[in-house]
């Protein structure tokens, strides 16, 4: 009894030095990214309209944060000694939640009054009198101070309590702020989205007030969020039954009408881009884009009854482009059920007997039956959605889009040599050069060779030049594996860098100057110009460089790479030619990354040397790897994540490293597989193997065992 | 006479130590030869000069009545020799039917343009890879195959992973296989097994082996001649009877008597 005591109170010491020290750094972190300027940028712009700005919710964030993690560690201490009674540990809980809140307040207090007191302005630029003004919220120093002091009580009990809720409703609440916190951040992006003509200007006032997300929407996203994630438990049920009766109701081959569906889209969006081109073409209802004024008969009829609707309640504005949104959708709804119908009829005339009797079909074929229906209706939902992205979204989000879309094809490549071959490569901005650098002498009219090829006639050099260029980097570094072979790359792509700078090659290659006048890609008259046209591009490459790469991975040869990335001397002595194996990696990877630079350099029309650096390989691996390594769909994450959030946080470009730093160390703690891992359920399996093995033994195999 | 596998005066010199020493051997086709001797007396090493993974100081090896000296280790698995390791070194992030659809590599050709557009040929091949693998996994019983055939290699218990290795130097389709030290870390009913299934192999699947082994009853059990090394060279040769009674043998693990 004695002893257990002795041990609670010799706990709380260290419990006590526990908070302390965590409090003091995240007390520590809320003075740094005051110093750098952060708060103080971050204040320009309001999550919540007049409410709370996002300098402030950094602030409350990293208290939490810093709150959570206290009591966290709290926890396992108390777990290792085991503390009396639960509700006890609630209040110790309580308590220690509430002092470390204390503690970062009052570091931040102590930071107020210093700053009030002393000008350090010459050496920390940013401590300005705004800063100041945000951190006292406009008060005099001493009711700051106890502000602050009562604030960071409450944000350890908040803190506390937020610990304590029952996971459900915790998930609840993190899943309701955070897409509010994620709405203020993304506020600009949503501006330029909804402010595009189009769409209805009410939106926008609801959503968005003067400086931040309006209250009202703040509520109302909140509680949708909520819902949403209240019910998801339920959605995938729910999903599978309505596939169960689409499966059951339209059993006759509903691929083949699917896809008679997405060609039919498809169509209708390249006539689209021949008729926005050739003013001689009408342009067809089915076909419409939101800025694009038609005189179809069908959308037009709509827009005047829906502008008659307007003029009464004089409420909406401008709505073309919804309504022509909806009115595709349900153009494609009416193609596609009259194909579908047609096709069935057909269908049924050609195979009298064979129309399936559900009743009849085992609980296997049903299953199949219902996953095939899952799966095309995820490829026309998901092609339908990518397909009318760039009209959705306007200009900016489409440059967003290409751009990530340029990684992920690079990425795509890389993941050939680092993810399946396992060479860690971190020069693979070379052969991205290459490929920009071979389209551009190839295509441009001014450049060297004065040759102005059209692009399609160029790409397949391109490529072979590129694919080539891969293999001679490979050559010399066949010996070397992993630090040492990342090393010596990062050496090759700065050399492709420098040799495309020199004014060695400046009579070819333009030196600094570089190669200008690169003719857009064009398919006969119509010229892919502008980020929404550009995007279709990127689209239809990433899309096939998708698919070779998911066809590889599973064949012989993806066998053969994932060997050599396992072991490569027990892949050689299992009859694999590593020299070829990893000269192909490198050569495939070096092909697909030079169709990225061949769009990138026709996208830009003019190409630089500067614009090959090395921060262009290291996104590309990161992304790789924080997707998750080898695995296609953590490239496709990655380069959404890594390239496009940056791209759509511009405003905050100053933090744009710092944010990715963070971010990166807090994954690799949080999940170093990458955010997309393989499934791991090796201990549970092996556990079964050992059980097997046990049953094994003791059966019949040792009856026969000669001896 | 041309032997199935023959070494000659084969030497492997470390810098200034002498791994293997001048050493002859050959042997017959559908032998099981078992190779004895202490630790560190260049059993593993000689393994490594026959499979190309060193390069041979001086001598030749012939199998088939090729000369492999020089070849590649996967040139070496192509003319039909597979082995496996004394520490397993499986593919532990590949299933366990990819581990041995591993071995069919060097005897199908399909390529990069074959896969992307899933030719009938690529098809057929790829079909065939799989179903003699699995052939491969089957010979172990349910130990391997079955509903486990998908799951990866790390799962597996030790002794499993000893046999998926035997099982992917199988699906090479080699003649002779090199077994390093097979019934190692194995309990004893393993390892009765073990020496039952070296016998299955010859008898079964017609290989011819060759064996480094520790375990001087599945020595017994299997082999139909036996080397004893130590130092790099041969100290004794024999049927077991003979080796196990040599004295050179027993000095070479108990050292000398004094009288």
């Amino acid at each position: 009894m004695n002893t257990s005591e002795h041990k609670t109170i010799n706990n709380i010491q260290q419990d006590l030095l526990k908070c302390i020290r965590i409090g003091v750094y995240a007390g520590i972190i809320c003075i740094f990214v005051a110093l750098i300027g952060m708060v103080e940028k971050f204040n320009s712009r309001d999550i919540i309209s007049e409410v709370i700005s996002m300098g402030h919710t950094l602030l409350v964030i990293i208290t939490l944060s810093g709150t959570i993690l206290t009591i966290q560690q709290f926890r396992q201490i108390s777990l290792e000694y085991k503390h009396s009674s639960n509700g006890i540990n609630y209040l110790w809980e309580l308590l220690v939640g509430i002092f470390t809140g204390l503690i970062i307040s009052s570091i931040l207090a102590i930071f107020v009054v210093f700053i009030n007191e002393i000008d350090i302005r010459p050496i920390f630029i940013n401590a300005s009198p705004t800063l100041l003004t945000i951190l006292t919220f406009d008060k005099d120093i001493y009711t700051a101070t106890m502000n602050l002091l009562v604030l960071g009580v409450v944000l350890g009990f908040i803190g506390t309590l937020f610990l304590n809720l029952p996971g459900k409703l915790r998930l609840l609440l993190i899943a309701g702020i955070s897409s509010v916190i994620i709405l203020g951040m993304f506020q600009d992006i949503i501006t330029i989205i909804l402010s595009k003509d189009g769409w209805p200007k009410i939106l926008l006032n609801f959503l968005i007030d003067k400086n931040g997300v309006s209250v009202t929407a703040s509520i109302v996203i909140f509680i949708l969020i909520v819902i949403t994630t209240s019910i998801y438990p339920y959605l995938p049920t729910a999903y599978e039954n309505t596939m169960r009766l689409v499966a059951i109701y339209h059993s006759i081959n509903l691929r083949i009408s699917m896809y008679i569906m997405l060609a039919i889209t498809l169509l209708l969006r390249i006539y689209w881009f021949i008729a926005i081109s050739d003013k001689n073409l009408p342009m067809l209802p089915l076909c419409r884009e939101g800025y694009i004024t038609t005189n179809a008969t069908l959308g037009q009829c709509a827009i005047v009854v829906y502008n008659q609707f307007n003029n009464v309640t004089n409420l909406f504005a401008n709505s073309t482009s919804i309504i022509n949104l909806i009115i595709t959708i349900s153009e494609l709804i009416l193609v596609g059920s009259i194909s579908y119908s047609i096709i069935s009829i057909l269908w049924k005339s050609l195979r009298k007997t064979k129309s399936y009797n559900t009743n009849n079909l085992s609980e296997l074929e049903h299953q199949t039956l219902i996953i095939k229906t899952k799966r095309n209706f995820s490829i026309v939902m998901g092609s339908a959605l990518l397909l009318s992205l760039p009209m959705l979204l306007g200009v900016f989000p489409s440059e967003v889009l290409v751009n990530i879309g340029i990684y992920m094809l690079m990425g795509f490549g890389l993941n050939i040599v680092v993810g399946n071959a396992g060479l860690l490569d971190l020069g693979h901005v070379a052969f991205f050069a290459v490929g920009a650098y071979t389209t551009a002498l190839l295509t441009s009219p001014r450049a060297s060779l004065e040759l102005g090829l059209s692009f399609w006639a160029a790409l397949p050099i391109v490529i072979v030049i590129t694919g080539l260029t891969g293999i001679l980097v490979a050559t010399p570094v066949l010996r070397m594996r992993g630090d040492y072979l990342a090393i010596v790359t990062l050496g090759f792509g700065e050399i492709a860098r420098f040799l495309f700078l020199s004014d060695w090659f400046k009579p070819w290659l333009g030196g600094a100057q570089g190669i200008i006048k690169i003719p857009p890609i064009s398919i006969g008259s119509i010229e892919f110009i502008g980020p929404h046209r550009i995007y279709y591009l990127i689209i239809l490459f990433a899309l096939i460089a998708l698919f070779i790469s998911v066809r590889i991975k599973d064949s012989r040869v993806g066998r053969a790479w994932m060997a050599m990335k396992a072991d490569e001397k027990v892949a050689e002595t299992m009859g694999i030619n590593t020299v070829y194996y990893k000269l192909l990696a490198f050569g495939m990877g070096a092909m697909i990354a030079s169709i990225s630079g061949a769009i990138f350099a026709t996208k830009l029309g003019t190409i630089f040397p500067h614009s090959f650096n090395v921060l262009v390989s290291i996104t590309a691996l990161s992304l790789i790897i924080v997707g998750g390594i080898g695995n296609l769909t953590g490239v496709i994450i990655g380069a959404l994540v890594l390239v496009g959030l940056p791209e759509l946080l511009r405003e905050f470009s100053e933090f744009r490293l710092l944010i990715y730093g963070t971010l990166l160390i807090v994954m690799m703690l949080l999940r170093p597989e990458g955010l997309v891992p393989k499934s791991n359920t090796n201990t549970m399996i092996k556990d079964q193997d050992l059980i097997q093995d046990a049953w094994v033994e003791n059966s019949t195999i040792y009856s026969h065992v000669k001896r | 006479m041309k032997h199935f596998f023959e070494c000659k005066n084969l030497s492997k010199d470390f810098g200034g130590l002498t791994a293997v020493n001048q050493f002859n051997f050959h042997m017959k086709q559908g032998e099981i030869v078992s190779i004895i001797g202490p630790n560190g007396a260049g059993k593993t090493t000689f393994f490594n000069l026959i499979t190309g993974l060193y390069p041979v100081t001086s001598g030749e090896i012939t199998f088939n009545g090729h000369n492999i000296v020089g070849l590649s280790p996967y040139q070496i698995t192509e003319l039909g020799i597979a082995r496996t390791f004394q520490a397993v070194r499986l593919f532990t992030d590949m299933t366990i039917l990819e581990n041995a659809m591993i071995g069919q590599h060097c005897r199908t050709n399909s390529g990069v343009i074959g896969a992307i557009l899933q030719s009938s040929d690529h098809i057929k091949e790829e079909e065939h890879i799989k179903q003699y693998a699995k052939n491969q996994l089957e010979f172990f019983g349910s130990r391997l195959s079955g509903y486990r055939m998908n799951q990866p290699a790390s799962v597996l218990s030790y002794a499993n992973r000893r046999r998926l290795e035997i099982a992917r130097a199988m699906s090479t389709e080699a003649q002779l296989l090199l077994l390093d030290e097979p019934a190692a870390g194995m309990n004893p009913k393993e390892t009765i097994e073990i020496a039952n299934l070296i016998g299955r192999l010859r008898d079964e699947r017609g290989f011819s082996i060759l064996v480094i082994e520790h375990d001087m009853q599945v020595v017994k059990d299997v082999s139909d001649h036996v080397i004893a090394m130590d130092y790099g060279g041969k100290i004794a040769e024999g049927d077991y009877y003979t080796v196990a009674n040599d004295d050179r043998v027993i000095e070479a693990y108990l050292g000398r008597s004094d009288n």
